[in-house]
């Protein structure tokens, strides 16, 4: 018999009790255990060696001993648990278990949430155990109590946000994405994403808002006053604490909110495309006005050419993302096939119409900015916007063509194809000694012309930029066709009739 | 009366082939329908679209006369549905226990039915000693039946088995035909594919027959023996049985006959259980001592060979 606490737990949350069941083994506990008590001896013996060789005072050594432990948490947190999370799920995937608990009426959130606090739950615990620690280095630390409270809700609501997020990497694991993701690669690759970037950046971004602000307790440079200026819309951001926290955790409610549903419609649906096409449209706007937030103070292009940097990279990634495969694309043009908006809904229609009506949300907010705001070169700032549009455009095209082909790996081929284009030009125009000084055109019709912005005018540049969006729209209106025939002959192939009826004489 | 299951147009495309093409199945409250086809028919697949595990190209499913369409939530039709796979994925860390408890509650069971059902579960599937055993530490066959188990915790009134007693010895075999027919009696629809078409003759009320991804015959498994327009008759005596033949020959209902290895003279007769009384009266009155007379049907495994390669090749 459970105790009557578990049992209700497991009414609750079966999937949370089963994490637990699986993993709360004696032996893991003791090595949760052991891990947590060695670790903590081993800080206060250093910490303990440093006062001896140092004229620290006790304060001085117990802000330190908080310090560390307020690094060390999130890097602990979130690198073992988006590991544990990504590679549980993608064995799960893998055995076949997975799909006995999506026919069960529990609903996604219910799952994933009881995955999500039962599957670190060892890391949970270590941290747990730490934290009496944590808590008496704050106080003899001097540290504000604010700071602890603000400081756990942030570590909180970060592992929330990030374990989310695992949980979406490793439902990629079905799916032969432009990455051409494999399972254990999805767990590596994300854990070593969390180590190197997501940790470092909710540390930092977190000292930069909203931990600055509390005196003396700067994560990056202790010891030294440091004023941040950060606005968001004309919004101090980093100088007052309260919408400092408001930015933070409303954007990382917004960011958890979207990430639930694509992980709600993928639970469900795990061989389809990443991204449906309207979700690729949230995402897309979310991220422009997040940006234009921050830029929006400095109507410059360099300010212009950073965000299409990064909206470049967010929109190849929305690519592999919103595009379906060659099945998806056979059961549409037979199947599914309605009428001219399945090209903007349809998760099994083809992408480019998705990707330009995405392209077409980047510049409805970029070019009125452009042109209200007091930009020293307005014209080179729209033709960069439209060459983007366009190099963005080709290669949403090219994507296309190749996951329509029949082919052992096409993900492989299309990220190989779009690594191409992405590295060989430059390469070899610079080989060939094509300058953009001398050969602008060129330069313009791959897609650098807010490389060559930086120092061209845009007199220099207006005849190159005709003849290379002229050369794009060639490009694109061929390979529209190229698609068009290619779905043509899906539909009307030698294998479209139903096979009995092809037997027969 | 409501059908357990009906599907219209059910249809399954992989890459440019047709795994299921176009299939209208219906399958009456409580019966065990059988389905049966050579390896690549389509059977899992079409076990898989009606179990949500993979989506129909096109076509509809309506489970209990309600819509049924895989990714929404549709808790109450979920609760209806057990599903075993050809493959039994478990989870090796758990006991049998805590595995069953695990998926009773997924199905919204809460004690103290929860352990009443476990409890009937793991007697029906003879597992009641191995309660507190690892999952890891079961025999194939026990394991077969522990996923047999899961699939029923939450009491489905539809039972979807794909190939379940593929790798079982022969008393598995027999258990696992005992556990259906219990199933059968407490009033729950079951759709069974199987290559063991002798298992399926057995408990099966209704059969259907797949080639190609087609539904090539559909139909109780009464009318399909009746279809066949003809019955064996296995008949044995004390006299010599070629003179049982000879006064056989000209017998108009008799369209052959044959003297098995097993010393049994095998009748293959077109007439009805009336015209077949009539011919062991035939017998006796010609003073044939008869020791045995035996009428019985066409086997299924000979009845799906004729039917599906007829009507597919």
């Amino acid at each position: 018999m459970n105790p009557a606490w578990i049992d209700r737990l497991a009414d609750w949350n079966p999937q949370f009790i089963r994490e637990c069941r699986g993993r709360l083994n004696t032996r893991s506990l003791i090595v949760a255990i052991a891990f947590s008590a060695i670790a903590q001896i081993i800080i206060l013996l250093t910490y303990n060696q440093i006062r001896q060789l140092t004229n620290q005072t006790p304060q001085e050594i117990w802000l330190s001993v908080f310090r560390t432990l307020t690094w060390i948490f999130p890097y602990f947190l979130f690198v073992s648990g988006s590991y544990l999370l990504t590679s549980d799920i993608t064995n799960e995937e893998r055995r076949g278990t997975l799909n006995f608990i999506r026919l069960s009426p529990r609903s996604s959130q219910s799952i994933l949430l009881g995955k999500m606090l039962g599957v670190p739950i060892l890391p949970y615990l270590s941290i747990a155990l730490f934290v009496p620690l944590h808590l008496i280095a704050a106080m003899i630390g001097g540290v504000p109590f604010g700071f602890a409270i603000s400081y756990y809700l942030l570590l909180g609501v970060g592992a929330f946000f990030l374990f989310s997020f695992a949980l979406l990497v490793a439902s990629f694991g079905n799916t032969q994405t432009m990455l051409g993701s494999q399972q254990s690669a999805a767990a590596f690759s994300f854990t070593t994403l969390t180590f190197f970037f997501f940790t470092p950046l909710f540390m930092t971004w977190n000292n930069v808002t909203s931990w600055s602000l509390f005196v003396d307790i700067d994560l990056l440079n202790p010891g030294r006053s440091w004023e941040y200026d950060l606005e968001w819309l004309y919004i101090p951001i980093s100088s007052n604490i309260w919408l400092s926290h408001l930015f933070t955790l409303a954007n990382l409610a917004i960011a958890t909110f979207g990430i639930w549903q694509i992980l709600r419609r993928r639970f469900y649906n795990p061989s389809g495309t990443i991204l449906s096409k309207y979700q690729s449209y949230g995402l897309i706007a979310y991220a422009q006005i997040l940006m234009f937030g921050f830029v929006v103070k400095t109507p410059n292009l360099i300010a212009l050419f950073i965000t299409e940097a990064i909206d470049f990279g967010l929109i190849l990634l929305l690519i592999s993302a919103i595009t379906p495969k060659r099945q998806a694309l056979l059961d549409w043009v037979r199947f599914d096939r309605r009428n001219v908006w399945d090209w903007v809904w349809s998760a099994k229609s083809p992408a480019p119409i998705a990707i330009a009506i995405n392209l077409l949300i980047v510049n409805c907010i970029w070019i009125p900015w452009l042109l209200l705001a007091q930009f020293d070169n307005v014209a080179l700032g729209l033709m960069s916007l439209l060459s983007q549009a366009c190099t963005l455009l080709i290669y949403a095209l090219i994507v296309q063509l190749i996951l329509i082909q029949k082919s052992q790996r096409p993900a492989s081929w299309a990220t190989g194809a779009i690594a191409t284009l992405l590295i060989l030009p430059p390469i070899f125009l610079g080989l060939l000694s094509i300058t953009p000084e001398k050969f602008p055109a060129i330069w313009i019709f791959f897609g650098y012309i807010w490389v060559l912005g930086v120092s061209l005018t845009s007199s220099n540049v207006s005849i190159g930029f005709a003849i290379a969006i002229f050369g794009q729209s060639i490009v694109i209106v061929s390979l529209g066709v190229m698609l068009r025939n290619k779905l043509d002959s899906l539909r009307i192939g030698p294998n479209s009739v139903p096979l009995v009826d092809r037997r027969s004489p | 009366m409501t059908l357990a299951i009906a599907t219209q147009h059910l249809t399954k495309q992989f890459n440019e082939q047709l795994a299921v093409n176009e299939v209208g199945l219906e399958i009456e409250t409580g019966e065990i329908y059988g389905l049966i086809g050579p390896n690549g028919a389509g059977k899992t697949t079409l076990i898989r679209m009606l179990a949500a595990v993979e989506e129909p190209t096109a076509g509809e499913i309506f489970i209990a006369g309600q819509r049924w369409i895989r990714g929404q939530a549709n808790p109450e039709l979920k609760r209806q549905i057990g599903f075993l796979p050809d493959d039994f994925p478990l989870y090796e860390d758990l006991t049998v226990r805590h595995y069953l408890e695990y998926f009773g509650r997924l199905y919204f069971l809460n004690d103290p039915d929860l352990s009443q059902r476990l409890d009937r579960v793991v007697a029906l599937v003879h597992l009641d000693e191995k309660k507190d055993s690892l999952i890891g530490t079961l025999s194939r066959g026990m394991k077969q039946r522990l996923s047999l188990a899961r699939s029923i915790i939450h009491r489905p009134t539809l039972l979807l088995l794909d190939e379940p007693v593929s790798g079982l010895d022969p008393i598995a075999r027999v258990q696992f035909r005992d556990i259906l027919k219990n199933l059968q009696a407490e009033g729950m629809t079951v759709l069974i594919s199987s290559h063991i078409l002798s298992d399926l003759a057995e408990f099966c009320s209704s059969i259907g027959i797949m080639e190609l991804g087609r539904m090539v015959e559909s139909a109780p498994l009464q009318d399909l023996y009746a279809r066949q327009g003809h019955q064996l008759i296995s008949i044995d005596s004390i006299e010599d049985l070629t003179l049982v033949q000879n006064h056989l020959v000209d017998y108009p209902l008799v369209q052959s006959s044959e003297i098995t290895n097993k010393g049994k003279l095998l009748v293959n007769f077109s007439g009805n259980e009336a015209e077949a009384a009539a011919l062991l009266r035939s017998l006796i009155e010609s003073g044939i001592a008869i020791t045995e007379f035996t009428p019985t049907h066409e086997t299924l495994e000979n009845i799906f060979f004729k039917m599906g390669h007829q009507k597919t090749s």
